[in-house]
């Protein structure tokens, strides 16, 4: 069997996937993932190096990183799980991850005016005073919308992708569950 | 919940003077740590809901951990239990920092040898000049708040005024705010008295049985069941066996010792999560392979799953376990030196980050390894007594 193994480069990003695996929304099994979670790590560390090995012997991992820069090389640990991740994927999260919020709420049209002078988190921020840059803040926002909804906002918020580091990357509707789209 | 801050002690067994055991961060938390290891108790005052000590033979490592449950007992009892051998004079004076309710309380205390020659009347030291001081929590200052006592209320009298000469009233203030199990290496049988401690089969009767079960099968898995209730019998059954009854102290012996521990510490520390108690394990690693012990601290640096910001203290000889630990400052390295344990933190230490912790510990970076002049004393004695008996 193949494992997934999603990590996240930002707690935002965990958050967001935290939520889509609690409303069944992944295209993968909640078994699937190890440890039935997904992790905020960049890299894999002796905690995730720990938690692979516990995996069965001859079942492999693929990996799915999840962030807006995915820049740095990624090690497999090749010495000290040789032939374990067979797979890594890149899952671009750009534009950045505050456009959800923007564009979940009509905003899009009015950033795009101003959006040489601020982040769409400083943009963000100044419609909602609410908004705190943490994980909560996520969690509680995506937690609150239905299942329709986030796939739609994940649609849109994919077509308004301009440019990806490589044309081979993954989006976060690719994650999704086909099906999900034809409801 | 009422959570410590620091511990200051004269006077215990081999504790250096003026022995301090801190439990707050040392370093930045980022919020990812709030996910994991790092709990929070105000605004910018953090603790862990894991810390380690770790040490080489014989460095303190139990005498710490015997002072920090002592230390939490007697704030929820009111009273020490007296070991006349815990006395390296006759005081032994605390210094407990707490956090509890917005408030930081600074609270000291002589605890004085009970010589009493009755020995219904020996079973707890004498409480001696008790002093409370307590202030607001700023929470602009962080750690700054345990700077000086200066600007606290002295709350002496109005806590402290009830206390008896072998009860404290700090009980009156500290109430349920804190709790704590530990789970130590001694032994639970006397092979003429029978069984001392029933606290393996007490957790296994007040836990939710799916649970245990799985457990049970996790250590090891041709175990079916494992049924007690009050009375001295045990149903245990393996699959395909038929079910047996044993004795309860048969059945400890039929066990392995790595499962008979991993059920009960599993399950006294599902509890202590459960109610957010302090829980306390001296050689952790102790029977375990690797990944018994890894899951267990796992559990506790979960924020999901341990909402009641339960900690777990733990002593160890297995330095790989704290690789996975991803801060610094909530490992904590005693020494013995010339009698007197101390401790420090590893961010104490000027260590190389591009190592692993473990293979530091290797390296012999925190001195914690066996003295190699003495190993080699013994080499040479064991090398002459073998060449003695082959003459």
């Amino acid at each position: 069997m193949n494992y997934i193994l999603i990590m996240t480069e930002g707690t935002d990003e965990k958050a967001l996937i935290d939520v889509l695996i609690e409303k069944d929304l992944l295209k993968f099994n909640l078994e699937e993932l190890v440890f039935e979670q997904c992790f905020h790590k960049r890299q894999i560390d002796d905690e995730l190096l720990s938690i692979i090995r516990q995996l069965p012997y001859d079942d492999k991992v693929i990996v799915y990183r999840v962030g807006d820069k995915l820049s740095d090389k990624f090690d497999i640990r090749k010495k000290d799980i040789p032939g374990k991740i067979v797979k890594v994927n890149k899952v671009c999260t750009l534009p950045e991850f505050e456009m959800l919020f923007i564009i979940n709420e009509g905003m899009f049209d009015e950033y795009m005016k101003v959006k040489s002078s601020y982040l769409p988190s400083q943009f963000y921020k100044s419609k909602n005073r609410e908004y705190r840059k943490q994980a909560a803040f996520v969690t509680d926002y995506f937690e609150r919308m239905t299942i329709k909804e986030i796939v739609d906002l994940l649609k849109r918020y994919t077509e308004k992708r301009k440019r990806a580091h490589d044309c081979d990357q993954l989006t976060l509707c690719d994650l999704l569950k086909e099906d999900i789209f034809n409801d | 919940m009422l959570k410590l801050l620091n511990i200051k002690v004269n006077g215990y067994k081999l504790l250096e003077d003026n022995f301090t055991f801190d439990f707050l961060t040392r370093t930045k938390v980022l919020e990812a740590d709030l996910e994991k290891e790092v709990l929070k108790i105000d605004n910018v005052l953090y603790s862990f809901r894991t810390l380690a000590i770790v040490g080489g033979n014989s460095s303190g490592k139990s005498t710490v951990l015997a002072l920090i449950l002592k230390t939490i007992d007697f704030l929820s009892s009111g009273r020490w239990v007296y070991v006349e051998n815990e006395f390296k004079f006759n005081t032994i004076n605390l210094s407990i920092n707490f956090y509890l309710d917005g408030y930081i309380y600074f609270y000291t205390v002589n605890l004085l040898k009970n010589n009493s020659e009755n020995d219904r009347n020996n079973l707890y030291a004498i409480i001696d000049k008790e002093t409370l001081f307590r202030k607001k929590y700023s929470k602009a200052k962080g750690k700054k708040n345990l700077d000086t006592v200066d600007d606290a209320t002295d709350v002496t009298v109005t806590y402290l005024q009830n206390s008896l000469k072998d009860t404290s009233a700090i009980i009156n203030l500290v109430k349920d705010n804190i709790l704590v199990d530990a789970f130590t290496n001694n032994n639970v049988i006397d092979f003429n008295k029978g069984l001392l401690s029933n606290s393996f089969y007490n957790i296994l009767n007040n836990s939710n049985p799916e649970l245990a079960s799985s457990i049970i099968k996790l250590l090891d898995d041709s175990i079916e069941y494992i049924k007690s209730d009050s009375s001295d019998y045990v149903k245990f059954k393996r699959y395909n066996e038929e079910e047996k009854v044993f004795k309860k102290i048969e059945l400890i012996s039929i066990l392995s010792s790595g499962t008979f521990r991993g059920i009960e510490l599993y399950l006294r520390a599902i509890k202590a999560i459960k109610t957010g108690k302090v829980f306390i394990v001296d050689e952790i690693e102790n029977c375990f392979q690797k990944n018994v012990v890894f899951n267990l601290i796992y559990l506790f640096n979960d924020a999901k799953i341990n909402k009641k910001n339960a900690q777990l203290i733990f002593s160890t000889h297995y330095t790989e376990i704290l690789d996975i630990l991803n801060r610094q400052d909530s490992i904590n390295i005693t020494h013995k030196n010339n009698g007197k344990i101390s401790i420090k933190n590893l961010k104490d230490y000027d260590i190389r980050v591009e190592l692993s912790k473990s293979k530091q510990f290797d390296n012999n970076t925190f001195n914690t390894s066996i003295n190699y002049q003495q190993l080699m004393e013994v080499r040479r004695n064991l090398i002459n007594e073998l060449h003695s008996n082959n003459d």
